[in-house]
C-alpha cells in the first residue's frame, strides 16, 4: 500500500505502526532518525554502536507500538525515550561511559552545513537553558542523561549521598522545564499544577 | 520502598538513570500513582528537549534506514498473524510451533508457549476454534484487549483473546451481544490463560456490539452491570 503519510501526526503514525504498517515506521524514521542518531552518538561516542542503538530503538517502536498510550506522552517523547534507553543499555554493557566534561568531548564535525536549521535552533535553546542551571545540577543531569550513569553510580563517582544526587536531578529537571518554557512564548501558560496535556 | 521515596524517583526514571530493580519498583508505583504519572509526562517533555540538546551530529548513514525497515519486515513475516495462529492451534501443529521457535529464537519462544496453550484450549472449545479459523468469517479487532471477534457468514460468533488476566476474586467475565439497546448474555469465562477461545451463544448480527464486562461469579447477571472491559463493533 502506498500513500503519503507526511500529513499524519506522530501519534497517528504510531497507531499505524501498531498495525504493522511498515511505511509508517519509515515515516517516523525519516522524522526522528537524525535526532536519535545524534543522541546515541553522544552517549556512545562510537558510530557503529550509535547505529545499533538507533536500530534497536526503532525495533522497540515496531514491537511495542500497540502499548503506546497517547494520553501518557507525546509519541516523539516515547520514541526518543526508547532510543535513549537502548543507547544507555549499550553504554552500560560496553562500559564506555566517560567522566570528562561533556562539552570538551563534543567534536566539531564538518557536516554542520547539513544541519537542519531548526535542529540547530533547538540545540542552542536547550544548551543555553542548561548553561543557566547551577553547575552541580547540570552535571547530574548531563552525566545521567548523556553519560548513562545510574543515580547510584553517580553518587559513588561524585562522592555524594544518593539523596543529594536524586534531589539535584529532580530540581535540575524542574528548573530546566521552567527555563525552556520561559523561552517559548506560546507555552507560558504553564503553571505548577496538574498537567492538562 | 516507601511511597515518598518512590515518588522522588520520577526524575531519575525519566532520565533512564535507575538500575533494573529500581525501575521495576518505580513502574509498579507508577501504576498506582496518578500524581507521578502527571509528573512523568511533564518531565518527559524536558528529557525530549535534552535529546535535542545533543543534536550536533551528522545524519545517520543512509543504509541504516534500509536495515531497520528490513528487520521490521522480517520480524513481521515471522510473527505469525493471529488468524494463522488459530489455524495452527486448530490443527495442533506442534511441529510447526517447534520449528518456528527454533528458527526465530527468543522472539518466538514466547509464541511457542502460546501455541502450546492454544492446543490446550482446543480441547475445551473446539466450536470456538472452528469459528475463529473460518476463512470466510469477518474479523474485528477487539478494543481494550488483544484479540479479535470473528463472525461467520451464518452469524456464529467467537472471541479469541490473548493475555487476558484472571477475573478478580468473586467475579467472572461475561460476554454480551448488544443490539438495538438490548444485551443478550453470550458466554461466561475466566481469564488468566494466555489464549482464550470463546464461542458466543447467540448469533451476532451485523451492526451488533460485542462487549465483555466483569460480573459477580454467582449466577448470570440479567444485564451488564458495569462498563465494558473490552469489546468490538461489528
Amino acid at each position: 500500500m502506498r500513500r503519503d503519510l507526511a500529513h499524519l501526526s506522530d501519534e497517528a503514525l504510531v497507531a499505524l505502526v501498531a498495525r504493522g504498517e511498515e511505511t509508517a515506521l519509515a515515516e517516523l524514521y525519516d522524522r526522528y532518525a537524525r535526532i536519535s542518531y545524534g543522541l546515541a552518538r553522544r552517549i556512545l561516542r562510537d558510530e557503529a554502536l550509535a547505529e545499533d542503538a538507533v536500530q534497536e530503538g526503532f525495533m522497540s517502536v515496531w514491537r511495542t507500538a500497540s502499548r503506546f498510550l497517547p494520553e501518557r506522552a507525546k509519541a516523539s517523547t516515547w520514541l526518543l525515550t526508547l532510543v535513549h534507553r537502548r543507547a544507555v543499555d549499550l553504554v552500560r554493557r560496553e562500559d564506555r561511559r566517560r567522566t570528562e566534561p561533556i562539552e570538551a568531548a563534543i567534536e566539531a564535525h564538518v557536516e554542520a552545513a547539513h544541519d537542519v536549521a531548526w535542529l540547530r535552533f533547538e540545540r542552542e535553546r536547550v544548551q543555553s537553558a542548561l548553561r543557566q542551571l547551577p553547575d552541580n545540577q547540570r552535571e547530574a543531569l548531563e552525566l545521567a542523561y548523556y553519560g548513562g550513569f545510574t543515580q547510584s553510580e553517580l553518587a559513588d563517582r561524585l562522592g555524594e549521598p544518593l539523596g543529594t544526587i536524586k534531589s539535584r536531578m529532580f530540581t535540575g529537571l524542574g528548573r530546566l522545564r521552567e527555563l525552556l518554557t520561559e523561552q517559548e512564548p506560546e507555552r507560558t501558560e504553564w503553571t505548577p499544577g496538574p498537567s492538562t496535556s | 520502598m516507601d511511597p515518598r521515596t518512590l515518588h522522588e524517583l520520577t526524575a531519575a526514571y525519566v532520565l533512564n538513570a535507575l538500575d533494573e530493580r529500581e525501575a521495576g519498583e518505580y513502574e509498579e508505583h507508577l501504576a498506582r500513582c496518578e500524581q507521578c504519572r502527571e509528573e512523568l509526562a511533564a518531565l518527559g517533555r524536558v528529557t525530549e528537549a535534552l535529546a535535542y540538546g545533543s543534536a550536533d551530529a551528522p545524519p545517520p548513514p543512509s543504509q541504516l534506514r534500509g536495515r531497520i525497515l528490513g528487520q521490521a519486515r522480517d520480524e513481521r513475516s515471522k510473527m505469525i498473524p493471529m488468524r494463522s495462529r488459530w489455524t495452527l492451534a486448530a490443527a495442533g501443529l506442534a511441529a510447526a510451533a517447534a520449528c518456528a521457535a527454533i528458527a526465530l529464537g527468543a522472539w518466538a519462544a514466547t509464541l511457542h508457549g502460546k501455541l502450546q496453550h492454544e492446543r490446550a484450549a482446543q480441547g475445551n472449545d473446539a466450536a470456538a476454534l472452528s469459528v475463529l479459523t473460518d476463512s470466510q468469517g469477518k474479523r474485528y479487532d477487539l478494543q481494550g484487549a488483544r484479540g479479535e471477534l470473528v463472525v461467520t457468514r451464518t452469524g456464529e460468533g467467537a472471541l479469541g483473546i490473548q493475555g487476558l488476566g484472571p477475573a478478580p476474586a468473586g467475579k467472572t467475565y461475561e460476554a454480551w451481544v448488544i443490539e438495538h439497546g438490548k444485551a443478550t448474555s453470550a458466554a461466561l469465562f475466566h481469564g488468566g490463560e494466555d489464549v482464550i477461545a470463546i464461542r458466543l451463544a447467540p448469533p451476532v448480527p451485523l451492526g451488533a456490539y460485542v462487549a465483555v464486562t466483569r460480573e459477580d461469579a454467582n449466577g448470570r447477571a440479567p444485564a451488564p452491570s458495569g462498563p465494558a472491559v473490552f469489546g468490538a463493533q461489528t
